[in-house]
């Protein structure tokens, strides 16, 4: 998916004029930074990820080939910027838990989200929720949401098979799904 | 509900809402959804799932952050191969270190301006000696070690071309950009 306006851009950086890349990462990064806190969940660390990501894509410009779109190419510069500082915090990627809490949860489906939902300050609360879920999933929930990328999109960015981008989004979002129901379920009764 | 043959798996209505489902299968669906409440609920609770984390506000920079990010960019310069540019800063750096090179050594008189112009100076013997014995040197190793190596002189002419690159790769990227740029040409 190809940005005319960032192929634009691109052009005048190439043609010498470095800090027209200032536009993209105007473009750029909120989005970024949205990504990239759910991915570290420290703000300032977030900050400097998507710095230096910026900072990567700059000097790697000459790698970087039309046909996947600056943002697709930058965002993959970023998650890597970000798992890099996760797995230097030794995070845990939580593989090997991911089928015992699922199967916990999945069972769990009498309490009817559709009506809680309408319910308390479910900003704060999804939040809450999102930024508990795995990396994977978040990084794949979020690049899907916020970032509006298509399935093949988050393939190029995960570096992952689709099928994997496909089991991290639904199995997210079955978590997700899951936690809020429970914890709009309990706000409400213990109201 | 999954269990059950009359309901649609969670992860179907997940591709179906995705909308990355195919036509057939989006009809089958719907024609579901038409006669299923309970379908129907699901994929609401799906979609809102959906909506609230696309609803959640970014996690904005402010335009100080875009300034940050270009000054630790005007220290750098994109891979752009060998163009105009690269070659003219490169040439640039290269007459500026050799300038300074050569003032060092009048200025402290190892080397007068007349024997620069003659070209024949000691100082300039003792650098071609010195180079034609590292040379003969490396020819005889590779030689030894097994290589078909060239002549000791093509071996001279292969370093200094070698060692010509490298200074110019370094000044180039050390030095040349920043002229170019403090003149407004990158």
């Amino acid at each position: 998916m190809v940005d005319h306006l960032d192929t634009h851009i691109l052009v005048e950086v190439r043609a010498g004029k470095p800090r027209a890349f200032g536009q993209l990462i105007d473009r750029y990064k909120d989005k970024a930074m949205t990504l990239s806190f759910r991915l570290l969940g420290d703000r300032r660390e977030a900050e400097e990820a998507v710095q230096d990501a910026f900072v990567n894509a700059f000097r790697r410009l000459d790698q970087f080939r039309e046909n996947s779109g600056f943002g697709t190419w930058y965002y993959r510069i970023l998650y890597n910027v970000c798992m890099t500082r996760l797995r230097k915090r030794q995070t845990a990627i939580r593989y090997a838990t991911l089928t015992q809490e699922d199967s916990e949860i999945c069972a769990d489906t009498d309490n009817p989200l559709e009506d809680l939902i309408e319910r308390g300050d479910l900003q704060s609360i999804v939040s809450e929720e999102l930024a508990n879920l795995p990396e994977q999933y978040r990084a794949a929930l979020t690049l899907f949401y916020v970032q509006d990328l298509k399935y093949e999109q988050i393939v190029e960015v995960m570096e992952i098979p689709l099928g994997t981008v496909k089991t991290f989004l639904f199995r997210g979002k079955t978590m997700l799904r899951k936690r809020l129901q429970r914890r709009l379920w309990s706000e409400v009764h213990v109201a | 509900m999954n269990e059950n043959p009359m309901h649609i798996h969670e992860e179907l209505l997940e591709e179906y809402l995705d909308g990355t489902i195919n036509d057939q299968g989006r009809t089958e669906i719907e024609h579901h959804l038409d006669v299923c409440q309970s379908c129907r609920k699901e994929v609401r609770a799906l979609r809102r799932v959906g909506e609230s984390v696309k609803l959640l506000p970014l996690d904005g920079l402010g335009p100080a952050f875009t300034e940050s990010v270009l000054d630790r960019l005007d220290g750098s310069s994109f891979a752009k191969g060998v163009n105009l540019v690269t070659i003219l800063s490169g040439l640039i750096a290269l007459v500026c270190v050799s300038g300074m090179v050569l003032a060092a050594f009048v200025m402290t008189g190892v080397i007068t301006l007349g024997e620069i112009a003659q070209g024949n100076s000691q100082v300039h013997q003792q650098w071609v000696n010195g180079w034609n014995v590292i040379a003969a040197f490396l020819t005889n190793v590779g030689r030894w070690v097994g290589f078909r190596m060239p002549s000791p002189s093509t071996t001279t002419v292969m370093m200094t071309a070698f060692a010509g690159l490298v200074l110019f790769a370094l000044a180039d990227r050390f030095l040349g950009r920043r002229i170019l740029r403090s003149q407004g040409a990158e």
